[in-house]
């Protein structure tokens, strides 16, 4: 089988990125504190790999307030949707390939 | 990238997607706690009132030096208690054991949508209990109760929806045999449970 790079997502091949992703494709929103504990890792971390994914318009933002703490939520967009399936297509191949 | 890369990046993938969505902290330990509490509760009132079910009318109490009702309703209160307590008292244990925080997105959301149902049927109960409607609060229990794992198990083992169904269906057979309803809460709330913490201890260990 021909390996079909153009699905490959070079913006997913962050593993954090690609975490996030596969949190929020299947989850209508998840906010900050529960993806950093799920993920195990570094705030500032974490929030360098949700810029990059907003900037690509993969998640959507939004930020209220829990009593004076602020809460900020993060849900998939279409795009990012699209593209996290595509790479998972492209990680399929790869693995079809080589087999 | 290589394939050894991408099989770890899948699996990686599958089981975030798994603990993101799915709250399963639930303990089959507890399980089986709350069906032996549920029985000896069952056989402590059965051995102090007297009970019996005679071929026609109501059930019948044979000690009389007790009132039946006040027996019933403080064992009621103190099975709810000690299961809620070992159920949380696992859970947290269980938690604290996979690493999963026992206070996540998913547990939130499965506590939202098993408290309403349970609430509902709190409230059905006392006000049944008050009115003097006695025979119908286990059959409401175990719907209301039923009901709530079914909404709950959307975010939890796929067990939980058929344990849910289950308890509904002990609940409408209690309400339609209504004399015999703690007999359907016993299998319900008692051997059911004990049932289902088995299959959960197997297939998931703890």
């Amino acid at each position: 089988m021909k390996l079909d790079l153009s699905l490959y997502d070079k913006v997913l091949e962050n593993r954090i990125r690609l975490q996030i992703m596969s949190v929020l494709v299947v989850n209508d929103d998840y906010d900050f504190n529960s993806l950093k504990e799920l993920l195990d890792v570094t705030d500032g971390n974490l929030a360098s790999n949700l810029k990059s994914l907003e900037k690509e318009q993969y998640i959507e933002v939004f930020k209220s307030f829990i009593g004076r703490k602020p809460n900020t939520k993060y849900r998939k967009t279409e795009k990012g949707t699209q593209a996290f399936q595509n790479h998972l297509k492209a990680l399929e191949m790869l693995i079809k390939q080589q087999n | 990238m290589n394939q050894g890369d991408a099989l770890k990046d899948l699996s990686h993938i599958r089981s975030l997607m798994e603990k993101s969505t799915k709250f399963i902290s639930i303990s089959g330990l507890s399980g089986i706690l709350m069906g032996t509490y549920t029985i000896l509760s069952f056989l402590f009132l059965y051995n102090t009132l007297n009970i019996e079910w005679p071929n026609q009318g109501d059930i019948q109490f044979n000690n009389s030096s007790v009132d039946p009702k006040h027996y019933f309703v403080t064992t009621a209160v103190i099975l709810l208690i000690l299961s809620i307590t070992t159920a949380v008292y696992l859970g947290l244990k269980k938690a604290r054991k996979s690493k999963q925080s026992a206070w996540n997105a998913a547990s939130k959301a499965m506590l939202l949508s098993v408290l309403t149902p349970l609430l509902v049927g709190g409230i059905f109960a006392v006000m049944s209990c008050f009115k003097g409607y006695y025979h119908i609060i286990a059959p409401s229990f175990l719907i209301f109760y039923g009901l709530a794992l079914y909404s709950g198990s959307n975010f939890s083992f796929k067990e939980l929806r058929v344990l849910g169904i289950l308890q509904i269906i002990l609940g409408l057979l209690a309400y339609a045999f209504m004399p015999f309803g703690i007999l359907f809460f016993t299998a319900g709330f008692g051997l059911l449970h004990i049932l289902y913490g088995v299959i959960i201890l197997k297939k998931y260990g703890a």
